[in-house]
This record gives structure tokens, sequence and C-alpha cells, in this order.
């Protein structure tokens, strides 16, 4: 594939020298075409800013609100489980790609989710290392209830890779995580310094801020070519907005667990408002989920 | 030893006076807002529309003078049964808030204290919210400079006193349209905040509201009446407690209500929220659908209202 693309991201209309793209199941798109793509995949980044799962006043309010290192216990407890599933949603999707373009964006991003770049280390063993500096004691990382938001969340995220059309994954994977993380780690991250962490404690943090601006930018290159039809920017969208819902109905559970938290912590059971009776861990739910790729044969009718 | 001081906790309310969290002050309605929903581009454009309600009817919230005001009371009350406290208050969206109030609390040299949660239904992001603010505030403290903190009075939902004062203020309210509360053509719309579904899914507050509905409703003997959900954020994609408030107008009114009486059980004060989504919003629709509209007040300092919190802290201090 070689397309040259000059200065559109602002939305005006530059040069584009435009050759075949690889996939032969991708129309070629011409100028206009690939122009419109990029318009709507600059909405769609606008709207992902302002969507309320990514601007949770949990997030917003970490610089006038500072959270307590146990409040991050609590937080970090509850965000372990979707940082653990996020590579399967992305094997699983790129069983589903239907071309090396869409194929290369989701290899890129899954070697870095196997620590590439981040010093051998997978993105769960940085995030570990993070909640033990939290107060997690080493090996009970996936031994906290769960909200049950937290679970819809990762369950929902399945369902939109194996169910859905592979547009709405891409979507939901893209747009829907790598354009929202830089925006809701900044905010978390700002909490976590005046919580009193050192650098190499949020390193999960901050890696992320850098390495999710480069997938969204690799992201949006792929995106570009899968954008040529009003039914595949549908599909693209409503996957990052099935994301971003599931996203803000997570951060709702977050911010039930760590509001409860500390009434739970300093006050006999009851004194609450909330409950965990029912609650899965992380631990039970591995015992209870089997995910895994399906041969689906259809019964063969000839002659 | 008795506790000898009770912490009022509540949301809290923006009075004049720069809070300082920003260098230049944008407004104390402002900064009370976007501290709820946070420094956050995302969320302007929400801080906007309810800063906008609360320039509407000032720029400022009666919910501290209120609160205070309940405050007084109930040290009063105990004060009649020979029972000597002091009695602070403390905000978790306003000043003084809740954890400062609770360092104060050790400067005075207060040893033991009681907490009394001026909210009438739990949820995390309420109730529980105001007693984190405790824990923040005795995190803050040296374990030997750390009052104890000896309990939490009961919630209140479903307390006599409470329910009696609620009807007391629809009957009012009633007796300005000349409704006759028994009779379906008398919609009685009864409202509480919004919460978001995940926030419910935790705690027993949408029970605790039908529960303080039903017992009003029998109270004032209304046969067409309802629960409605005020004050959801327009910004939010996912599912909030419903019906909405406008929505539940539009549902008594199918079942034949040709005037409605709202009343909000899920507040302890008429505060900004009450005041614009009762007071301008539910009376713009009833306008719609053609039929005279009244807002009952809120609780405030009712004096039913006060024994029952009397009888609360007292309990408390066992």
């Amino acid at each position: 594939m070689t397309f040259t693309v000059h200065a559109l991201a602002s939305g005006s209309r530059g040069r584009v020298e435009l050759a075949c793209v690889r996939d032969p199941e991708i129309a070629c798109l011409t100028v206009e075409a690939e122009t419109d793509a990029r318009l709507f995949l600059a909405a769609l980044r606008e709207e992902i800013r302002s969507h309320a799962g990514v601007g949770h006043s949990i997030l917003g309010r970490m610089k006038s609100d500072p959270r307590t290192r146990f409040d991050f216990m609590v937080l970090a407890g509850q965000h372990f489980p979707l940082v653990g599933n996020f590579t399967r949603y992305m094997e699983l999707l790129l069983l589903r790609a239907p071309g090396s373009e869409a194929k290369c964006w989701l290899a890129k991003v899954l070697v870095d989710e196997y620590g590439q770049r981040s010093q051998g280390q997978d993105h769960s063993e940085h995030y570990r290392k993070f909640m033990h500096a939290a107060g997690h004691a080493p090996g009970e990382e996936d031994n906290v209830k769960l909200h049950p938001e937290v679970i819809h969340f990762i369950r929902e995220h399945y369902r939109i890779c194996i169910e859905e059309p592979f547009l709405v994954g891409l979507g939901a994977l893209g747009p829907g995580h790598e354009w929202s993380i830089p925006a809701m780690f900044a905010l978390a991250v700002a909490g976590l310094r005046k919580a009193g962490f050192a650098e190499n404690e949020i390193e999960y943090w901050t890696m992320h801020i850098d390495q999710d601006q480069d997938h969204g930018a690799w992201l949006e290159e792929a995106l570009v070519s899968y954008c040529a039809t009003d039914e595949q920017r549908a599909q693209i969208r409503r996957g990052a907005l099935l994301s971003l819902d599931a996203r803000e109905r997570f951060w709702w559970g977050v911010t039930d667990k760590v509001t409860s938290g500390a009434t739970r912590k300093n006050l006999p059971p009851g004194a609450g408002a909330t409950n965990e009776t029912g609650q899965l861990t992380l631990r039970e739910l591995r015992k209870l989920w089997r995910i895994e790729p399906m041969l689906i044969e259809e019964a063969h009718h000839g002659g | 030893m008795a506790a000898e001081h009770l912490l009022v906790l509540a949301f809290g309310g923006p009075t004049p006076g720069c809070c300082k969290r920003f260098e230049t002050c944008p407004g104390e309605a402002t900064c009370f807002v976007s501290g709820i929903f946070g420094d956050n581009p995302a969320r302007q454009a929400r801080v906007t529309e309810v800063v906008a309600h609360y320039k509407e009817l000032g720029g400022f919230s009666r919910f501290n003078e209120i609160t205070e005001a309940q405050a007084a009371a109930v040290g009063d009350e105990l004060a009649r049964r020979g029972i000597k406290l002091k009695i602070s208050v403390g905000y978790d969206h306003w000043m003084p808030h809740i954890a400062d109030q609770v360092v104060q609390l050790a400067r005075d040299g207060v040893r033991e204290f009681i907490t009394l949660v001026m909210t009438p239904h739990q949820s995390s992001v309420s109730w529980d919210s105001y007693l984190r603010r405790v824990s923040e505030g005795l995190d803050r403290l040296l374990d030997d400079k750390r009052p104890k903190w000896a309990g939490v009075c009961d919630p209140i939902w479903n307390k006599l006193g409470f329910i009696d004062a609620l009807a007391e203020r629809v009957r009012e309210a009633a007796g300005k349209l000349g409704a006759d509360l028994t009779n379906s053509t008398t919609g009685l719309l009864l409202t509480a905040h919004a919460v978001p579904m995940p926030i419910v899914r935790t705690s027993k507050y949408v029970e605790q509201i039908k529960e303080t509905a039903q017992l009003v409703a029998e109270k004032v003997r209304a046969s067409n009446w309802i629960v409605g959900y005020q004050s959801a954020p327009s910004d939010s994609k996912i599912e909030w407690t419903t019906p909405y408030l406008t929505k539940a107008m539009d549902q008594l009114h199918e079942a034949g209500a040709t005037k409605i009486v709202a009343a909000p059980i899920g507040f302890l004060c008429d505060n900004v929220e009450v005041l614009y989504d009762l007071g301008i919003e539910g009376h713009q629709h009833a306008k719609k659908l053609g039929v005279p509209f009244v807002a009952a007040q809120a609780v405030n300092t009712h004096p039913a209202f006060i024994r029952m919190l009397a009888d609360n802290v007292q309990k408390a201090l066992g």
C-alpha cells in the first residue's frame, strides 16, 4: 500500500496521491471518498472526546478532589480485569479480520500488549506492579469482588468481537479504546501523582498515554480504507459507542466501589449503602467462562 | 464515654464567597457544579447547562442555610429533652467540607462524635460519599489526635416523622390547587434524584424510594400517584432510573389527572434541583399538558421531621 496523505486531519481537502490499498476486498478510494472518510473519522474523534464515559466525573475530579492510595487500590481491583482481557478481544477480532490492512493494525497493537515496547513485560504484568504499589498483595490481584458493570464491560466486548460484524469490533477496540484512553488516562495520571505514586509505580498508565496515541494514529490510517460506505461508517461508529457506553457504566461501577470502599473499611457492616453479596471475583469468573474460537460447519446438502 | 458532638453531613450548595479552587474565580455556581462533574472539557457542556439553572435562580443555593437551620432545630429539640450536644455541619461539595470539619473536631478537643447523614435514601453517591469524607478527615489526623467515630444515625426513608412531614407538605400543596388527592383526577408526582443504573444495582435506593412513596401516598390517600426521577444529566448515554419526571407527568395525565401535585420526597430541602426541576421544568411541562401544577415544599424544618431526626440522634447516642 502506498498512499500519501497531506494534512487532512484538520478537515481541509489536501492533495492526496492514492495508489490501490493492499487488500483486494477493499475498493480503491477516490480522493473524495478518502476525504469523506477522514472527515467522518475526525467527527468520530470529537464524539468520543465528549462522551460521558471519557469525561466521567471520577476522572475529571481527580485534580480538584484528590483520591488516596486506598481509593486507587479499590479502582485497580476493578480495572485489572479489563487490562487482562483486552488482548483476548483483539486476538479474537484478529481471526475475523477480512484483510491484511486490519490484521496489520491489530497485530501491531497486540505486540505492544505482549510487551514489545515495555521491556518485554506484558501489560498485565505492568498493571500488577501498579496494583502492588497501591496495596494489593501479590497473588491476590484476581481475588477482588467485581462490580457487575466490570463484568458487563468484559462480556460486552467479547460479544462485540465475536458476534457483531468485524467493523463493529474494530470500532470498539479501535476508536472506542485507542482514542479514548489517552484522554482518560491523562486525568487518572494527574490523580495518581496527587496521591503520591512514584513515576515507576504508574508506568502502566503513562506508557499507555504514549502508546495509545501511536496506536490511534496507526489506526486512523487503517480505518480510512474501511470507511468507504455509509454502512461501514455506521458499523465503526456503533462499535465505538457500544464500547464507550460500557465504559461509562464501568466508571460508574468503579465510582460505586471507590466511594463505598472507605465506608466499608471504617464502619461496621450494614452502615454503608451498598453490599457486595453475590459479586464474583476474576478468579471465579475464569472458572465459569470458556472463550474459544469455534469451527462452525454448515450441513452439506449436495447432490 | 458518650459522644459529645454531632456532625451533620450533607451535599452542600454554593453560597457567596470564593472557594479559591481557581486562580481567577469563575463564580461560585461554576465552581460548585464543575467540582461535581470534574474539571474536564468533555463535561463542559453539562456544567454550563447546570450553571444556567443556578443563574436563573439567583446564582446561589439555599441548601446550606436550610441544612444549618435543620441542624440548629435538632439541637434545640435535643436540648429540650435535656441532651447537650455540640453540632456542626459539613458538606461534600462546598465549604465547610466534611473532612475539614472532622479535623476541626480534633482541634476542638472532641473525643467522640456521631454523624447524621442528610439524605433520605441510600446509595454510594450520596450516603456513602458523605461518610467517605469523614474517613478522609480522620485519615488526615495522627492516631492519638483522632476522635472516635462512635456511630451513624439510622437512615430515615421510612421513619414516621419523615413520612408525616412529607404528607403534610403534599396536603398543603394540594390545598393551593383545591385538589382532592383521593380523586384520580389529581395526580401525585413523588420525585427523587435520578441515579445511573450501575449505582442502583448495589444499593436499595430504588426500593427505599418506592417505600417512601407508598407510605406518603397511603397517608394522603392518593389514588393516582407515581414516582418520577429528576436531574439526570442530559449528556449521559446510559440508563438512569426512570421514569423521568416529565414522562411521569405524562403517565399521570394518561391515567386521568387533570391537575398535578408534585413533592420532592428524595430531597430534604428546597435546593436548586428542586426549585428548578419542579418549579420551572415541571411547570413548563404541565403547561404543555394543559393541567394546573403545584410543587410542594421539601420537608425543610418541618417540626415532625425535626423531632424524628432528634429521635434518630438520641438512638445513636445509645
